[in-house]
């Protein structure tokens, strides 16, 4: 079976084929929208670069897989979480696929694709996963029936709380390549807010006293901190929810993952406990078309569809209200 | 010596009729951090466990301590999370109810309350690894405290998680004065998390 997968939740828009029988991913393109110095995204100008950039992306996946529009016996979209604005470009351009080319249309929840596209792409098999992004923070695993969220932010994910300090510090986005590169010149650990409760993790403080550090302290000791600060207390949690979950595996996901140092920081902490550390190629760790069209695959093999007239995006879809029917 | 249990941040040594529960060092953080830490840590857990005790709260009674370790009590039975069931339920959930809103009562808030870290012995519910806890008087602190242990119930005990949670509420009701505003802000709570309506 050859799935088509939209992903467009937030700031990227993508579209990628798998080919279920093989097990391979034939294509996977993407393409960012990235904001004026200084100026966050807006959603409706995400959107609005979703609008104009998607068909290129649909020919661009087409050609790369080489398959003709015909080939597709399912296409697959993100339906949620994520912008309001973002998704229904990427699910109006689902719906318009099906209709047209009369194939089933499956809606999937983005923060499982992460998960599942990992478990495709690396010899994880039932791992905890580590889910960082400027959108999401969630520790999140498969266990008793169902994906859980073991652990999460309690306010602003990690990414968001790079972009913003980035922006408060006249950086440009996304903040935390930035940070993590001035990170590499800092020395001097100056104290921050260390807010893990439980598996739960809170941001907010930190980025209040890091902005105010700006005023006296020089910047590339505070990126030095914030990063050690906060990746500290994600692998503190991680470490946890393996402990608490009894797993042996780690899938480090989301854009964050591109880090250098939080890659590290998981790598040390597994091997002190005996477990496996994995992260994606990095095409598939941040957001991408490919991870829609393999859980959608799945998903459609378990039975599950979504008739247009369902097909509605959830902007707040929790991954543990996700039914699961294909495990 | 003999490893009874490794936790997240601890392991726990079996040395007979006590355990010395030692912060180890953790490579992936900077030292400065790590130190920082483990000390910070050990010495508020001792602090928290000798007030628990001394409120009536079942925790395990302690030896002594040094900067990374403390020697206390060894208790016996096992974790509620792997001997629940369908008979014991309503007892624990009882338990458990009465003696957190002892805690709470008294401004202790556990930090980390999932039921591997309650153990059933001698028909007694005990509290263990106050690892994460802290004392506070806020409301906001105490519900988070409670929303923790929602959310492990509910991802470790999802079969009974409507009647052993509603049963631990209900007790916790009735023995803590300030339970209905922490009971409301936990509600407020789960509205900020990400992806609620």
């Amino acid at each position: 079976m050859i799935v088509l997968g939209i992903e467009s939740t937030a700031h990227t828009f993508g579209i990628g084929i798998f080919d279920s029988e093989k097990n391979k991913i034939l294509s996977n393109v993407k393409h960012m929208f990235k904001p004026p110095l200084g100026i966050g995204m807006l959603p409706r100008e995400a959107s609005e670069h979703h609008y104009k950039i998607c068909d290129k992306i649909l020919k661009e996946a087409l050609n790369e897989a080489r398959i003709k529009p015909q080939d597709i016996d399912l296409i697959s979209f993100a339906q949620g979480p994520g912008l309001g604005a973002c998704l229904r470009i990427g699910a109006s351009v689902a719906r318009f696929l099906s209709l047209e080319l009369k194939k089933p249309l499956v809606g999937v929840n983005h923060c499982i694709a992460h998960l599942e596209v990992a478990k495709i792409t690396t010899p994880a098999k039932d791992p905890i996963m580590l889910y960082v992004s400027g959108g999401n923070t969630q520790i999140i695993a498969f266990d008793e029936g169902k994906y859980r969220v073991f652990g999460e932010t309690q306010d602003i994910p990690v990414g968001n709380l790079f972009d913003v300090f980035a922006r408060n510090a006249g950086l440009p986005m996304p903040g935390g390549p930035v940070i993590e590169k001035l990170a590499l010149k800092g020395r001097k650990y100056l104290s921050l807010p260390y807010a893990v409760k439980g598996m739960d993790v809170s941001f907010s403080g930190i980025l209040t006293s890091a902005t105010k550090m700006l005023q006296k302290e020089k910047l590339n000791d505070i990126c030095f901190s914030l990063q050690e600060t906060a990746f500290s207390m994600l692998v503190e949690v991680s470490e946890r929810a393996m402990a608490h979950c009894n797993k042996k595996e780690l899938v480090l996901a989301g854009g964050v993952a591109a880090n250098k140092r939080l890659r590290e920081m998981c790598k040390i902490m597994c091997k002190e406990r005996g477990a496996k550390f994995f992260v994606p190629e990095f095409q598939y760790c941040c957001d991408n078309g490919a991870m829609i069209a393999v859980l959608g695959a799945i998903e459609y093999d378990a039975g599950v569809e979504t008739k247009i007239k369902e097909s509605k995006i959830k902007t707040k879809w929790r991954t543990n209200e996700v039914e699961v029917k294909w495990v | 010596m003999n490893i009874l249990a490794r936790a997240a941040e601890a392991i726990i040594l079996d040395k007979g009729h006590y355990i010395i529960k030692k912060r180890i060092k953790k490579g992936y953080r900077i030292k400065n951090l790590d130190i920082k830490l483990r000390k910070e840590r050990t010495n508020l857990e001792y602090k928290l466990i000798t007030r628990a005790r001394r409120i009536g709260v079942n925790v395990p009674s302690l030896m002594d301590k040094n900067t990374y370790e403390i020697r206390m009590e060894k208790i016996g039975g096992s974790a509620v999370k792997n001997i629940l069931n369908k008979k014991n339920l309503e007892f624990i959930a009882k338990e458990i109810g009465r003696q957190l809103a002892c805690l709470h009562k008294y401004d202790i808030v556990h930090g980390d309350l999932t039921t591997s870290n309650m153990i059933f012995f001698n028909n007694k519910v005990y509290f263990i690894d106050f690892g994460l806890g802290y004392f506070s008087q806020r409301i906001e602190d105490k519900a988070t405290d409670l929303y923790l242990l929602k959310q492990a119930v509910m991802s470790k005990h999802a079969k009974f998680f409507n009647t052993f949670f509603n049963l631990i509420i209900k007790e916790y009701k009735k023995n803590y004065d300030d339970s209905e505003n922490v009971l409301k802000r936990l509600e407020t709570i789960e509205k900020r998390r990400r992806y609620t309506i």
